[in-house]
């Protein structure tokens, strides 16, 4: 118990060998002797417990100037950089030497996600703004210095909202069409605050895309022949007289109307009052029924989820239009072609919409979003801050602790809550959807146990927070890779920890949408057996950041490369009509056979979007991983796929996930930790290598929380063996690598695989011998 | 008021006999050099007598000396043998009997059986890797003498006469010259294997064939 004795880490012997290379490798080639000694002073006496009489009479004995006060600087620079976090680190600069010298300042948030590297950013550009100079990143703060006789001030948090605004804005104007139609079954504008009325046409062209005309041909024929009696029901036409044939021509109607019925249903759900406002909307109701007949607002309005029967009748009206009023050569708007009618009704969807919102004072733009979320997200900032009081917030969140528990799962004007992924407490928040965290309905313990449960709300920032990581992926984000700086970090390492980070995901973007590649080759995280084999074939710990992207690659069986080939080959054949010279025209190429050309696309030698894009989907070379890194601070990887195989246990995946982290750990100098999306970032880096998943079984295993930097390379080992010997051993696919970490011996193991081979009728092989020596050597120090 | 009785129950920790397990194992491995196993591929007869000594030794009714004797039958029994056992041999299983009973006699009769698995499962894979490695070692001498003799793999196709096998640019996939490769081989692959069997017959070793003995 109580303070253990000194522990130097200096070996003078050492120095003395050391300083001459180091100086050799640094381009130091002028340092004379004394010189040499001054460093070897500083190095062996920069610990006030190395400074005793002797070292230092002995110090003073070698007769070399001013080395006293730099080994006092080494001493101090020592500190600051070995401090725990922001605090340690400005209380040791500002008692040191250097403290009369300059002046401290430093920015804090409380780390919540991708958000939180976009609020990073915008503290640092505005201390950069003000003056200061960063010194040390923490995860979660920086440290930053001034001259002391420079009257530099730290920046108003005003100036970091407008820039956190500023950077927000940047990002949500990117292309987010596909986020802002959701489905049509549920809610087809499930996020309403990503809606810009400038791109309301692109909207109605996603909407109809997203409903399939072929959908209602396909249903059973009673199901058919009831929505046709409920539309003659509709329409004040007997059913009875009517025959197969009338049935089918009607159900083939139906069929044909169902791109133009969703993009009347996102047109109501556009025209919205939460939207326009009720003066817009009597504007649209006007202009609207200018076209379409008195009556047919209300009937638009009404529409609910897709229901054909009343949606056809109210396409309909718009397919009795005379052809005449657009100068269209038909008698009526049901004349005209599929893609032509759809293209008319967007076109005069959008006029109105046009007049409606040049008529109201602030159409719904993002720009708002981003002024909003830039709000919810400077909660986050600690410091520098105006007025915080500890005391209060404290009293507040007791007050909506002891309260929020009746209101969990409700929503209620009188309503206090806990945001259930941060714990915040509010009063108005939102209603959880799976759009954008898991579960949402699941009965929380945080709520009451009897009654109604209905879905959780959650505080706005969470909400901003996950729209976000949506619209940064361009779909949702199932997990997210958290990488730290291991512990604080300089300026210039932290950016070249940013650049390893960097080009990592370029790597994996190469491989991921293959535009130089072969699109055989894909990129997988949860196949920890392939990475592994490839991880004992080359020497790991001299891998660049690059390298490693490619060691988490495999390439399709030869059956799912000739199956992929024909696909190709039929979707390019479809495309074009089955004719070649077609093709040649558009591609401006020569091909004289299919195949040639079908070679040529899959190469990616074929300069033609439309090609490009049918061997994107044939392969489905979309990228599933974004990299958000803008300072060093944190980089986040959200993926849009969980790691994990098909049947694995919450265990194995665990273990995977433990795999993945430790490889990038290593790999990137960094800490990792692998979270789902739901959840929220509750550590800060530093902790360990690899975050292990909260799965008892695997804690238990690990025996902790993070994998240390000691054990991290016998666990990568661990884990790769473990998913090779599960797959050669037969072992259950469930929980197969768990299995084989707790098999008592590698014998057992070996037991398992020979029965597996002689169930085949093969023989043992050597390299399962090789595999099984690792796993001795990694899990079972006794066998 | 009655008296509460507390009973503390602590946890037999395998690992603290780790190395006593370890110990007996590599007396038994010791012994098992100059076993003469009947076949490598069964887990009976690799382990010969120590899979009998650990299936009785349950019992707990043998001492030292009886179970020795009893494991000595039965090696003087397989043929292979021919009614010899070395000295150091000897010694080394006397030497694990005895590690192995003193051993379960200081541990709680209910890990006894984690105990033996331990030893079992654990010396069966020191035996299994044992012979697994003389196979692949020379697998690799016969690669060396067809490199020899070749220099490349593709001369080593053409003369073998198959077109489409692939022995890897170094050699690296010749297979292990077994009895059965050389009974399937003809012509220059089966005088090859031959030749290569005499060599390695001149060293002080022959070749078994791990496939039939499946």
């Amino acid at each position: 118990m109580g303070r253990r004795p000194f522990l130097s880490d200096i070996d003078p012997d050492l120095t003395r060998k050391v300083i001459p290379e180091l100086c050799a490798a640094l381009g130091f080639s002028d340092v004379g002797r004394k010189a040499i000694a001054v460093i070897e002073n500083c190095v062996n006496l920069h610990m006030s417990g190395e400074r005793t009489d002797a070292n230092v009479v002995s110090a003073a004995l070698r007769g070399t100037d001013r080395w006293y006060t730099l080994a006092n600087l080494v001493f101090h620079i020592d500190n600051i950089c070995s401090a725990r976090g922001v605090f340690e680190a400005k209380i040791a600069l500002e008692r040191s030497l250097l403290g009369k010298h300059l002046k401290t300042a430093y920015h804090q948030i409380n780390i919540r996600g991708v958000s939180s590297t976009v609020l990073h950013r915008a503290a640092l550009e505005a201390f950069q703004g003000a003056g200061w100079i960063p010194l040390l990143h923490f995860s979660d703060a920086t440290l930053y210095v001034g001259s002391a006789a420079e009257p530099i001030k730290a920046p108003f948090i005003d100036q970091i909202e407008n820039k956190l605004a500023l950077i927000l804005d940047e990002i949500v104007s990117s292309e987010v069409v596909p986020l802002v139609i959701g489905s049509e079954m549920q809610d087809f504008l499930p996020k309403p605050e990503l809606f810009d009325y400038r791109e309301l046409e692109a909207y109605l062209w996603e909407a109809s895309k997203r409903a399939n005309p072929l959908n209602f041909k396909k249903k059973k024929p009673e199901y058919k022949a009831d929505v046709v009696k409920k539309y003659l029901d509709l329409c004040n036409i007997s059913f009875d007289s009517f025959d197969s044939s009338s049935i089918d021509l009607y159900t083939e109607r139906i069929g044909i109307a169902r791109r133009e019925m969703a993009v009347l249903r996102f047109f109501k759900y556009a025209m919205s009052s939460d939207l326009i406002g009720k003066d817009g909307v009597s504007i649209a109701k006007q202009e609207y029924e200018n076209i379409f007949g008195q009556g047919a607002w209300e009937e638009l309005t009404s529409m609910s989820t897709y229901m054909p029967a009343p949606d056809m009748k109210r396409v309909d009206r718009f397919w009795a239009l005379p052809g005449c009023q657009f100068g269209i050569n038909v008698s009526t708007i049901e004349e005209l072609a599929s893609e032509e009618r759809v293209k008319l009704l967007i076109e005069l969807l959008s006029q109105i919409a046009v007049k409606v919102y040049s008529a109201i004072s602030s159409p719904p733009t993002r720009a708002t979003l981003a002024r909003e979320m830039a709000a919810g997200f400077m909660q986050d900032l600690i410091s520098p801050a105006d007025d915080f009081k500890p005391l209060e917030i404290a009293k507040h969140q007791m007050e909506f602790y002891a309260i929020s528990k009746p209101f969990t799962g409700k929503q209620t004007r009188k309503a206090r809550y806990l945001c259930p992924i941060c714990n915040t407490s509010f009063e108005t928040g939102i209603k959880a959807s799976a759009d954008f965290i898991d579960k949402p309905e699941a009965h929380t313990n945080r709520g009451v146990a009897h009654g109604a449960f209905g879905y959780v709300t959650i505080c706005y920032t969470c909400y901003y927070e996950r729209i976000l990581r949506q619209v940064l992926l361009g779909e949702r984000a199932k997990e997210l890779i958290v990488i730290f700086p291991r512990m604080n970090i300089g300026a210039e390492t932290g950016e070249l920890l940013v650049e390893k980070a960097r080009s990592f995901f370029q790597r994996a973007y190469a491989l991921m949408v293959a535009d130089e590649g072969e699109p055989d080759l894909h990129l997988s995280m949860a196949l920890t057996h392939f990475i592994f084999e490839q991880i004992l074939k080359q020497d790991f710990s001299h891998l660049d950041p690059a390298q490693l992207a490619e060691l988490l690659t495999y390439r399709s069986s030869k059956e799912n490369r000739r199956r992929n080939l024909q696909k190709l080959s039929k979707a390019l054949q479809e495309a074009y009509g089955e004719d070649l010279e077609e093709a040649n025209i558009a591609w401006g190429t020569t091909f004289s056979l299919w195949d040639e050309a079908v070679e040529a696309v899959y190469a990616n030698k074929v300069n033609d979007d439309e090609a490009r894009r049918i061997r994107a989907e044939v392969y489905q070379l979309h990228p599933r991983m974004k990299l958000v890194c803008q300072t060093p601070h944190m980089a986040l990887l959200p993926l849009s796929y969980t790691i994990r195989l098909n049947e694995d246990s919450e265990a194995n995946a665990a273990l995977r996930r433990t795999f993945i982290a430790i490889f990038m750990g290593l790999g990137l100098d960094a800490s990792v930790a692998i979270v789902s999306s739901s959840d929220e970032i509750d550590f800060q880096g530093g902790e360990g290598v690899a975050f292990v998943p909260p799965v008892a079984s695997i804690r238990q295993l690990i025996g902790s929380n993070w994998v240390q930097l000691d054990e991290a390379e016998r666990w990568l080992k661990s884990i790769g063996i473990a998913s090779i010997l599960a797959d050669s051993g037969s072992y259950s696919k469930r929980a197969g690598l768990l299995e084989v970490l707790l098999a008592p011996t590698p014998g057992h193991v070996l037991r398992r695989i020979e029965l597996k081979k002689n169930e085949e009728k093969k023989p043992l092989r050597y390299q399962d011998i090789v595999y099984l020596r690792i796993l001795a050597e990694v899990t079972t120090p006794s066998m | 008021m009655r008296t509460p009785i507390f009973v503390r129950i602590k946890r037999f920790d395998l690992e603290s006999v780790s190395s006593d397990i370890e110990s007996v194992r590599r007396c038994f491995d010791s012994y098992l050099d100059s076993y003469p196993v009947k076949s490598s591929r069964s887990k009976h007869s690799l382990m010969g007598p120590v899979g009998k000594i650990l299936q009785e030794v349950k019992s707990g009714k043998w001492d030292a000396d009886s179970l020795a004797g009893y494991a000595l039958n039965i090696h003087l029994t397989n043929p292979k043998a021919k009614g010899f056992i070395s000295q150091e041999a000897r010694n080394s299983l006397t030497e694990g009997i005895n590690r192995l009973l003193t051993l379960l006699k200081s541990s709680p009769v209910t890990v006894h059986d984690k105990i033996l698995d331990r030893i079992d499962y654990g010396l069966y894979f020191m035996r299994r890797a044992k012979v697994m490695e003389a196979f692949e070692k020379l697998r690799q001498e016969f690669a060396v003498f067809l490199r020899h003799k070749y220099g490349t793999s593709e001369k080593l196709t053409e003369v073998w006469g198959e077109k489409s096998a692939d022995y890897g640019p170094d050699f690296s996939r010749v297979p292990y010259p077994g009895r059965t490769l050389f009974e399937k081989a003809k012509g220059q692959k089966k005088a090859d294997i031959s030749e290569f069997a005499q060599q390695a017959k001149l060293k002080g070793y022959e070749l078994i064939d791990e496939e039939e003995e499946i």
